[in-house]
């Protein structure tokens, strides 16, 4: 009886100890195939950056905007962005870049997060041959 | 029966799964960092080359301003419309434009990104920018000598589409086709602030036929169809040096899947794993 003993224990010792095994191999396939990357969400965050900041300046909002003094046409087109998605614009120009002359937030968000995205466009005003230089910074960053 | 070793052995055992359970943990932990680690890795480093596509659209779209061109090209199986639009005699000089703005990407707009960055606008200060639609046409501007060429590289020409302004008074005009062979439409609207005339007709694409326009500053030569030995090509020559307006949108045969839209200036770009030297590509 007490070999028998022994030999349940041993059993049910390599039982439990298998399946713990098996199971932990299973959970780490489960969450290693379900895993999802921080790098997807940044290239999300940076592209939408770029594509915003292509649409401002060809559509000329960033150009009317430099030309009126006003941040309302960048305002108006950041409403209309995906509801995810925070931005910041600002134009500096090129004679000053630490004060920006206009400088707005999609309305409704607030600047804080871990993670926020910055490009930057140059904008140029050809007023009868005049060139004057910009460079707008959109900054991004999920609500 | 040896009692002691079956104790031994269930220790044995027991100690036996403790280790599998605990090796498979950190194997499998470390497994998943450095998958994790390679795959983020190969995320950012393949996405690292499209910000050379965004920096040479924010410079093509400058360009476009300062050298007051536009240009675009639609395609079907069949057939494509070059669409162009630019002026000849600018009335400034386009070598000051370039320099500055070079100056400006140079020492304001590189210096602020990441990496080794350059533009060589050198081949658009010679007297002269060129606009490349793949290997098949070049479009000169010579602000030199006021004169554009639209050069086709056997390509057959279906229709041309060529509107003109000019502010200044119209005084003659001739329009001279060569109507043997095989034909192409021409449609040309001349447009000014005292004058207006439209020519539908049709001309031969791989001989030379002429329009003429007559002003009091000079006289502005435009030739259709064989244009330096190339036909269904197109010469505006200007001997006036005030301002002319003009668009042209041309079908043409087309069997290719694409064709790209280069400037010819060199756009050059050095980051971690990613080295890229190319032209400034016009279509987006």
């Amino acid at each position: 009886m007490i070999i028998n003993n022994k030999g349940l224990f041993i059993s049910t010792d390599s039982f439990v100890g298998l399946t713990l095994v098996f199971i932990l191999i299973l959970t780490s396939l489960i969450f290693l195939s379900q895993v999802s990357f921080n790098s997807w969400n940044s290239i999300d965050l940076i592209s939408a950056t770029r594509d915003l900041s292509s649409v401002l300046e060809k559509t000329t909002v960033l150009e009317n905007s430099i030309k009126q003094n006003s941040s309302e046409l960048i305002s108006s087109t950041l409403i209309s962005t995906p509801i995810s998605f925070c931005f910041e614009v600002t134009i500096f120009n090129s004679n000053d870049l630490d004060l920006p002359i206009i400088s707005t937030i999609k309305p409704g968000c607030v600047k804080y997060s871990n993670e926020i995205s910055s490009v930057e466009r140059t904008i140029v005003l050809n007023q009868n041959n005049d060139l004057e230089f910009y460079i707008a910074r959109v900054s991004g960053w999920f609500e | 029966m040896n009692f002691n070793f079956f104790r031994s052995k269930k220790g044995f055992f027991f100690t036996f799964s403790v280790i599998l359970f605990v090796s498979t943990l950190v194997f499998l932990t470390q497994g998943f960092s450095t998958k994790n680690v390679l795959e983020e890795r190969y995320i950012i480093s393949s996405y690292r080359p499209s910000v050379i596509s965004f920096i040479s659209d924010d410079i093509a779209f400058d360009l476009k301003k300062i050298l007051g061109f536009e240009t675009n090209l639609h395609f079907n199986d069949f057939d494509m419309n070059i669409y162009l639009s630019d002026s000849i005699s600018k009335e400034v000089y386009l070598v000051d434009l370039i320099n500055n703005y070079s100056d400006f990407l140079s020492e304001i707009y590189f210096k602020r990104t990441q990496g080794s960055k350059i533009i060589n606008f050198s081949s658009a200060k010679d007297g002269n920018y060129e606009i490349f639609y793949g290997s098949d046409f070049i479009y000169y501007n010579n602000y030199d000598t006021n004169s554009i060429k639209f050069i086709s590289n056997n390509n057959k020409l279906n229709i041309v589409d060529l509107n003109i302004y000019f502010k200044k008074p119209l005084i003659n005009y001739s329009w001279v086709p060569n109507k043997t062979g095989v034909l192409s439409e021409i449609k040309i609207i001349y447009f000014g602030d005292y004058n207006y005339f439209e020519i539908i007709d049709e001309f031969n694409p791989s001989e030379s036929s002429s329009l003429v326009l007559e002003f009091d500053e000079g006289v502005v030569d435009i030739n259709f169809g064989l244009v330096d030995s190339k036909y269904s090509s197109l010469l505006i020559d200007s001997k006036i040096k005030s301002k002319i307006d003009f668009t042209f949108n041309n079908n043409y045969d087309f069997d290719k899947n694409e064709l790209p839209i280069n400037f010819n200036s060199v756009f050059s770009i050095i980051l971690p794993d990613v080295e890229s030297s190319s032209l400034i590509n016009l279509r987006k």
